[in-house]
């Protein structure tokens, strides 16, 4: 999921890497709603609650959410920073380090709620901007290893991708392009594991509460730990490729030797 | 460049926050109940007029009924997290206050372990309007508006 880059990603990882980091978003956006009563995956409607607020002369709520979109901007910053700059040296980890980012946030999130949280509106702000920046992370990296084709942290621009697709499915000619047929199969897994994340993160808080945060952390982990196996796996399948290329080149070497 | 922009994205929130005051301590004080009514309303198949959004004590005490703020007219909110609604017989019930998302949602506990949630919609130094659904009576919203009558302390 995390090994490849652009254009060198297959379909396959594509719809792996969206569907899991979708269905965490969508478990994130709804465990928020829960408690915090903020959206913390998208932006859209801060933008337009930002605007609402300027407009009444609620400066302190306009900075707050000022604050909270900025977040989501540097996520996507600080992902598509680390990715571009470590990319070539160390691809796994350049990939990974965003997720790690991000687990970190849910898991300051999880802790501090679970123990600490009073429910002051200062911790209310806080931890809804740390969960915005967790997701801007998250959005960064899954749209800056795709080349744009996988967004998971909200659905507006899929939904409208979708429309556009059938609309072009009307035509034989792109329902037969294998290329738009992907693109659909990626989109539909990503909007389904959304979905599905925030009904099963509603599902969970209502019966083991606070603990969500550590889930979708764990879904996070799969994402890492599921490449750092296939990257293992490769590495271990190259080495053997090698050595029995080695000794069939000393084989035959030896047999040279021998009729000589 | 980069820390131009920076500096000057933190400075535009910075001073937002710097020159108004957060919405938890603007709600400290007394604050008293001066009107209720709806503020939208479904009204099938009948015309709606301005008398229609208007409620009466009785159709008041019908809607609240259910509710934790129900007859209270004074709403004395402390910074310990404390609200007592004072009744218009005397009585009073002590309850836990706490804000959410940017400030814009109010939520109360504590009697009886009800939990009940209402919208911010305007919150000045001295005024405060509050909305909650409805569908007793009618269906519709609900706009509680209130004025300070005393600053937190």
């Amino acid at each position: 999921m995390l090994r490849k880059f652009s254009n060198s990603r297959t379909l396959g990882d594509n719809i792996k890497l969206g569907s899991l980091t979708a269905f965490s978003a969508g478990m994130v956006n709804v465990t928020s709603v829960m408690i915090f009563f903020a959206f913390t995956s998208n932006v859209t409607g801060h933008y337009a609650v930002l605007a609402e607020e300027i407009a009444k002369g609620n400066w302190y709520q306009a900075g707050v959410v000022a604050a909270w979109i900025m977040l989501f901007f540097f996520g996507g910053f600080v992902s598509n920073f680390v990715i571009i700059h470590f990319n070539k040296t160390y691809t796994y980890l350049a990939h990974a380090i965003p997720v790690i980012i991000e687990i970190c946030c849910l898991l300051i999130v999880g802790t501090y709620v679970q123990f600490y949280y009073s429910e002051t509106l200062l911790e209310t702000e806080l931890l809804v901007a740390l969960m915005l920046f967790a997701m801007g992370v998250q959005n960064g990296l899954t749209a800056s290893i795709s080349n744009s084709a996988v967004k998971t942290t909200h659905l507006t621009g899929l939904i409208t991708d979708l429309g556009m697709l059938f609309s072009m499915f009307t035509k034989r000619e792109y329902r037969q392009s294998s290329q738009l047929r992907g693109k659909l199969k990626i989109q539909l897994a990503i909007m389904l594991s959304y979905l599905m994340g925030g009904i099963s993160a509603g599902y969970i808080y209502l019966t083991i509460s606070y603990n969500v945060f550590y889930i979708v952390c764990l879904f996070l982990l799969v994402v890492i730990g599921y490449d750092y196996y296939k990257l293992k796996f490769y590495e271990l399948l190259n080495k053997r490729e090698i050595r029995s290329r080695r000794n069939l080149a000393l084989n035959k070497s030896k047999r040279v030797l021998e009729k000589v | 460049m980069y820390i131009i922009v920076l500096a000057l994205l933190f400075g535009i929130v910075a001073t937002l926050l710097a020159n108004d005051t957060s919405p938890d301590l603007k709600l400290l004080g007394r604050w008293e109940e001066v009107l209720w009514k709806y503020e939208k309303l479904d009204a099938p198949g009948g015309e709606i007029s301005e008398s229609t959004f208007q409620i009466n004590d009785q159709v008041k005490q019908e809607i609240s009924k259910g509710l934790v703020i129900h007859e209270a007219e004074i709403w004395e909110v402390e910074p310990d997290g404390k609200i007592n609604l004072y009744k218009k017989n005397g009585k009073k019930d002590v309850l836990q206050w706490r804000l959410k998302g940017r400030g814009n949602i109010l939520k109360l506990s504590g009697k009886d372990n009800s939990l009940e949630h209402y919208q911010i919609q305007k919150l000045t130094a001295d005024t405060m309007e509050i909305h909650f659904n409805t569908d007793l009576q009618a269906r519709g919203i609900i706009k509680m508006k209130f004025v300070k009558i005393e600053n937190g302390k």
